[in-house]
């Protein structure tokens, strides 16, 4: 058994997984924002109705 | 008990009778096999296989014919019912969701048997093959696969009969889910073609009739929600 | 339905995550000797075994949640369903890649039918495939029930497949059994699989949490909308 040792692999799946978490992290971000503005528009059906087809 | 079981054959006959009357379905499960079994014979012939190749290859030949036709020309099974809001007018009559996916199993079950039938007469003349001595195991084979395929198919039916994809969406729903039938009736049929008979103590029968239960549990609870929605 | 989900336990959740991700693929690639057969290739076997494991935890939600859904027909089991098959389908997809990869080098061939783990996933990548596919294109006002009742259905067929696989005749157990016949002798090996599976669960529930949330934010919008167009 040999103790090898792959730092260039482990700094690239590093980097790999970063930008997942970061995306992951600003993902939550946007439903934050998105579900703060669901809370502003909800007060008339009309501009709640407004805020669907936008997302659509 | 004993009214429930009446429904029941008055459902099977009207199953029956819808059936008889626009042979739709059955035209298109019988054509479909047909042709495909005839485009199997001819492609299995325009590559030149021996005789014990064949042999070897036709029961996955068999269950693959047999299988794609029956999950594609299944897509409209449930379509009159559901788009003529038939099965609200029964269940609002009183009747079980399990009743009427019993007599829909029931009928299926016996247009698949026939296509299996068919099936195995139009690919053993077109590839050459003796089944005579093994027809009894296969018929029972056929017989318990029919079951346990229309068990699925009806209540797939009934999620795909209203999907924007109908057709398409049949197949894509069904097969990965039939994946043990189909090894096991491989390999029912290539241990009767091989050796003229089951072997004793094989597995097969067993996956088969689990997996019968196990869709027909499925379907008798939860078939009456997936009409209703 | 959670109105305010909050930011911070979805950040601190994403964080730990990932750390102990990132904590794993040090041990993966850093600390762990090379396997004497199988040499550098066998570090592919952490994140496979976690993954897959990670994958049978989503096929548990996705049952559990489809049963619970039928029977309260609570909207928050089935945007759990969802969530839980669509994590399930992309771990499955990292199953079958990376058992893929392994098998080129082991066997030199990218699958192998005989194999009833590798041919499992398969099934069950396309009874996920076949979910996903239903919930983008099923009937709108029954997708809910159609979804769960065929999650439930997936959930029973996998394990069948599974064992009749296994009876197939020329089966020969080419899949290496690394915990059953007590593999990963040095303690590191077990340190790093440990850190993997736990690793990946976390990562697996965060994604979950992230669809779950998403799935509930879509769900108030419909039905703001369907009310905004019975009022307008």
């Amino acid at each position: 058994m040999t103790v090898d040792t792959y730092p260039d692999l482990f700094w690239a799946y590093t980097a790999v997984w970063a930008i997942l978490a970061i995306y992951i992290a600003s993902l939550g971000a946007r439903l934050k924002r998105i579900e703060r503005s669901i809370g502003s528009c909800g007060a008339s059906h009309r501009d709640v109705a407004g805020c669907c087809d936008s997302k659509r | 008990m004993g009214r429930w079981l009446r429904v029941l054959r008055l459902l099977i006959s009207k199953e029956f009778a819808v059936e008889l009357r626009g042979k739709e379905y059955t035209t298109l499960l019988f054509c479909t096999t047909l042709v495909i079994g005839a485009l199997i014979g001819a492609g299995v012939s325009s590559a030149v296989l021996d005789a014990a190749t064949t042999t070897k290859i036709y029961p996955m030949l068999v269950w693959v014919v047999f299988l794609i036709t029956t999950t594609t020309s299944s897509a409209r099974a449930s379509e009159t019912e559901l788009d003529g809001r038939g099965f609200e007018g029964l269940l609002l009559a009183g009747v079980t969701g399990a009743q009427l996916y019993l007599s829909k199993v029931a009928v299926t079950t016996v247009m698949f048997f026939i296509t299996w039938v068919l099936l195995l007469a139009v690919t053993s003349a077109a590839l050459d093959q003796t089944l005579s001595p093994v027809y009894g195991t296969l018929l029972a084979l056929g017989a318990g696969a029919a079951l346990t395929l229309s068990a699925l198919v009806v209540l797939v039916s009934g999620v795909a009969g209203t999907s924007t994809l109908r057709g398409v969406l049949m197949p894509l729903l069904t097969l990965p889910l039939i994946f043990p039938l189909f090894f096991a009736g491989v390999e029912i049929t290539t241990e009767c073609l091989l050796y003229g008979a089951l072997t004793e103590g094989s597995i097969w029968p067993g996956v088969i009739t689990v997996l019968c239960a196990a869709f027909l549990l499925v379907g008798v609870n939860s078939y009456e929600a997936v009409v209703k929605g | 339905m959670n109105s305010k989900t909050p930011t911070i336990w979805h950040s601190l959740a994403t964080v730990v995550a990932f750390l102990l991700v990132a904590c794993a693929q040090y041990y993966v690639f850093m600390v762990v000797p090379n396997e004497q057969v199988m040499g550098a290739v066998q570090r592919v076997f952490y994140f496979h075994v976690a993954s897959a494991l990670a994958c049978y935890a989503a096929v548990g939600v996705v049952f559990v949640a489809s049963l619970t859904y039928l029977a309260t027909r609570k909207d928050g089991a089935d945007l759990l369903s969802v969530a839980a098959g669509e994590v399930g389908f992309v771990l499955c997809t990292v199953v079958l890649a990376t058992g893929m990869i392994w098998g080129h080098s082991a066997w030199n061939t990218w699958f192998r039918w005989e194999e009833p783990r590798l041919v499992t996933f398969l099934v069950l990548w396309l009874i996920f495939l076949s979910f996903t596919v239903l919930r983008n294109f099923g009937d709108p006002a029954k997708t809910a029930v159609h979804g769960s009742v065929l999650g439930i259905l997936g959930a029973i067929t996998v394990p069948i497949v599974y064992v009749s696989i296994k009876f197939l005749p020329q089966s020969a157990r080419l899949h290496p059994e690394v915990i059953e016949r007590g593999g990963l002798k040095d303690p590191s090996y077990w340190q790093a699989f440990g850190l993997s599976v736990v690793a990946l669960l976390a990562l697996s529930a965060v994604l979950v949490w992230v669809r779950y949330w998403l799935g509930s934010i879509e769900y108030r919008l419909r039905i703001g909308c369907d009310e905004g167009e019975r009022v307008v």
